[in-house]
């Protein structure tokens, strides 16, 4: 009988021992790894369908062909400053102002951007006033985005001529 | 005597049973962790396969077409923030000219257009002239300072002044 009851009490305490010190820890690995089988098996799921999502977007991608294109000329894929320069001449010529000087001309990344680089260089163009005006205005419609950190206009020593100074940026990737 | 007996039979059941019962209770506890360990290991078997599906590259296509649309998408958001901060040179020269005071003979102007900030040197015949000019330039829209910052009398006795402008951020 006394030993009947000892090992009740064996057993009794091997198994709430067994309970708490085994049983609720590989419980709770158990619920960590359930956990962490769901967020693998969600991240599986966004990879089957990520090829797919990246073919839509390059379908609805094509349907802006025009927009693309205008952004491809404002941004292109080479610096290409001989480009501006031609572009910048042709414009000049075009409206009666004479290019006097181009000078420190340097390619540089953009420190907001990962791979868009700008093209810096001073041009220095003689004429009249309309003249720049209507230069100007060819500039702003080009579709290389050109932008001037400085315009500075000085009289020279002929009546009606004037002095343009302009520090041009342009950009590429 | 027999009821003595009988009682005495009911308590060693009671216990005989208590005893059963605590056996199957540390059996039962055990099956359960077993069953635990063994549910646990499959999970992460799965876990395993899952985590080498994940690390598997994408095929060469794939990449390529992942790798033009992220250029894309960069050069659209490039342009889009270049674009926000494009300024329309004419409407300075607009602005130039309609803040000039028509008796004020412009000799020279820088717009810098990175520090916002402007140098105008004019020319007026008097002090009265000059005045109404700084009152004209008061009025420019965005303005955020106008200092004199010099005036001296020419040789052909007219009054040679030097305004440094200030602007905040939307000078367009």
């Amino acid at each position: 009988m006394k030993t009947e009851r000892f090992y009740t009490l064996i057993f009794l305490g091997a198994g709430i021992l067994i309970l708490f010190f085994l049983n609720f820890p590989k419980y709770q690995q158990l619920k960590h790894n359930l956990q962490l089988l769901q967020d693998f098996q969600t991240s599986l799921q966004q990879r089957e369908v990520y090829p797919q999502q990246l073919r839509e977007i390059e379908e609805k991608l094509k349907e802006f062909p025009e927009e693309l294109s205008k952004i491809e000329s404002a941004l292109p894929s080479k610096p290409d400053p001989h480009h501006v320069l031609n572009y910048l001449q042709e414009k000049a010529s075009q409206n009666q102002l004479i290019i006097e000087k181009v000078e420190n001309l340097s390619v540089s990344s953009v420190p907001d951007s990962q791979k868009m680089k700008q093209i810096k260089f001073n041009l220095i163009l003689l004429g009249e006033l309309p003249s720049f005006e209507n230069f100007l205005k060819e500039v702003e419609k080009s579709s290389r985005l050109i932008e001037f950190e400085e315009i500075s206009i000085s009289k020279t020593q002929t009546e009606k001529e004037l002095k343009f100074e302009l520090k041009v940026k342009v950009y590429s990737y | 005597m027999v009821k003595g007996e009988e009682i005495l039979k009911t308590k060693a059941e009671k216990k005989s049973f208590i005893f059963y019962l605590s056996f199957i209770f540390l059996l039962l506890v055990l099956i359960f962790y077993f069953i635990l360990a063994a549910f646990n290991q499959s999970i992460i078997k799965k876990i395993n396969s899952a985590q080498k599906q994940l690390q598997k590259d994408f095929s060469p296509e794939i990449k390529e077409l992942e790798k033009n649309i992220k250029e894309k998408e960069e050069k659209i958001k490039d342009f889009a923030f270049l674009l926000e901060k494009h300024i329309f040179y004419t409407k300075i020269l607009e602005l130039i000219k309609k803040y000039t005071h028509p008796k004020v003979l412009l000799k020279k102007l820088i717009w810098n257009f990175e520090e916002k900030n402007v140098e105008f040197l004019g020319e007026s015949d008097n002090f009265s002239v000059l005045a109404q000019q700084i009152l004209l330039l008061e009025q420019l829209p965005n303005l955020k300072e106008l200092a004199l910052d010099k005036v001296q009398i020419t040789k052909e006795q007219k009054v040679e002044f030097l305004v440094k402008l200030s602007f905040f951020s939307k000078e367009k």
